[in-house]
């Protein structure tokens, strides 16, 4: 590793691990998220060159594929989660951190991955728009008209969740004071 | 609608809870990377065509390494103030030598009223010089100065040193859980800034620092009751000033670091005496 690169990369480390981590951390038990986030600085050092100007969105792009290759990786370990497909992609990690609120926890359940990865980069890991798009790979258009329909149908399945589990909406309650 | 998005903030599970990850381990993996590619490295029987993408690959590798070190050296804006900070504090094949004076205030109710260290560094690569004079201060009015002079030489998990204070010298090999040189700044940063080498305790704990809102000049730290606060030169990302706080009810020291000098020498024979340890004060009389 030439001085040069190893400085870069550092310097990278040092400005947006934290951020990186915070992602993982949201989406994985604590000790895979640090593996996760060293697996994506190796990635970025040998592909240096590539990084954009602002290598932000392009770390968090990698860290969701990581964490993609996880799941995979995950479930092919298990022949009965095999079976299950497509259904236990949409399920958060098992080591993830609870959200205390439980009505949400179970709406976001129900929205698509993609729904959901889209709602939490916005809510959780406070990216603005030109960010979020560059971390999706889509314009700010499409991110703009993508966004509004995740929160109507997360309302909407906030809604029916509160409905279908007024236990849960107590619990939130509670949550929120 | 947007109610949702706020309340899904307001979930975060997280909550602005999220330690700095560890260079250390990325250090250790990156070795492994480089240790694992060298293998099929070998020049020998490497096709042409494969030598030839090597050395064109090398031409680049210069090329870019020239031009990050040119955009370090020259601070551009393009580098954050915390990657030129963090950048500062590597010798990079030269010596980084710097000067500092401190002051330790303790919690109130110890019996000392503060302490003085006037220090001095000479670093390269994994080795390192340390001249300190501390002057301690007793609230009745007692003072004692302590000299010390310390050379380190930092191999994998282990340091070793030659120390000497003024009475007693002694060489050994310092064996530390974890890496040596990086210290273990967030329990004590006073302690940390000011007594020992406040270059290495701001290398390790630049990761968990961030750029001042609305500051050109300043990083400091966030969600512990440490207040850490580092005033640098916004151009090169020198450390100028560090001042060190804990929250009122905490009886911890506080301190303030200041560098009279930080500048950058190459690696030749006259830095390189900098870099070893003098004879012992009496050996020297004795010979």
């Amino acid at each position: 590793v030439s001085e040069a690169d190893r400085l870069r990369l550092e310097a990278l480390f040092v400005e947006h691990a934290p951020a990186v981590h915070a992602y993982a951390l949201r989406r994985i038990d604590a000790a895979s998220a640090e593996e996760t986030v060293n697996e994506v600085f190796l990635i970025a050092w040998r592909r240096l060159a590539e990084l954009p100007e602002d290598p932000l969105p392009w770390l968090l792009a990698c860290a969701r594929r990581v964490l993609a290759n996880e799941r995979r990786a995950g479930r092919r370990r298990s022949a009965l989660t095999e079976r299950a497909g497509q259904e236990i992609a949409a399920q958060p990690h098992p080591g993830a951190p609870a959200i205390p609120d439980r009505a949400l926890a179970l709406a976001l359940e129900r929205l698509s991955e993609a729904d959901r990865e889209l709602l939490l980069l916005c809510a959780w890991d406070r990216l603005d728009a030109a960010r979020m798009a560059a971390t999706l790979g889509c314009s700010r258009g499409t991110l703009a008209v993508r966004l509004h329909r995740a929160r109507r149908r997360l309302t909407a399945a906030l809604a029916l969740v509160e409905r279908e589990h007024p236990e849960a909406s107590a619990t939130t309650m509670e949550v929120l004071g | 609608m947007s109610d949702v998005l706020e309340r899904l903030r307001a979930a975060d599970p997280l909550q602005g809870r999220c330690e700095a990850p560890s260079l250390v381990a990325l250090r250790e993996r990156l070795e492994d990377a480089v240790a694992e590619r060298r293998p099929s490295e070998s020049p020998a029987g490497r096709p042409e065509m494969a030598r030839r993408r090597a050395l064109a690959l090398g031409l680049t590798l210069v090329v870019l390494a020239g031009l990050a070190l040119a955009l370090v050296g020259r601070g551009d804006g393009r580098l954050s103030l915390l990657a030129r900070a963090y950048a500062a504090t590597d010798p990079a094949g030269g010596v980084l030598h710097y000067a500092w004076s401190s002051r330790l205030v303790p919690a109130a109710s110890t019996g000392t009223l503060y302490v003085e260290y006037r220090g001095e560094v000479w670093r390269s690569g994994s080795r390192s010089r340390t001249v300190t004079e501390a002057v301690l201060v007793l609230r009745d009015g007692h003072r004692s100065v302590t000299h010390t002079e310390r050379v380190t030489e930092v191999s994998g998990r282990s340091e070793r040193y030659a120390y000497y204070d003024g009475h007693s010298i002694s060489r050994g090999l310092a064996r530390t859980a974890r890496p040596a040189g990086l210290l273990v700044c967030t329990a004590l940063p006073a302690c940390a800034f000011s007594a020992t080498d406040p270059v290495s305790a701001l290398h390790s704990i630049y990761p968990s620092l961030h750029q001042s809102r609305g500051s050109r000049d300043v990083l400091s730290s966030a969600g512990t009751p440490i207040g850490v606060r580092v005033y640098l030169d916004p151009r090169t990302g020198d450390p100028l000033r560090v001042v060190t706080r804990f929250a009122a009810d905490l009886p911890t020291p506080s301190s303030t670091t200041v560098f009279r000098y930080f500048r950058r020498l190459p690696l030749d024979a006259a830095t390189e005496a900098d870099l070893r340890m003098p004879p012992h004060p009496a050996t020297a009389r004795k010979s």
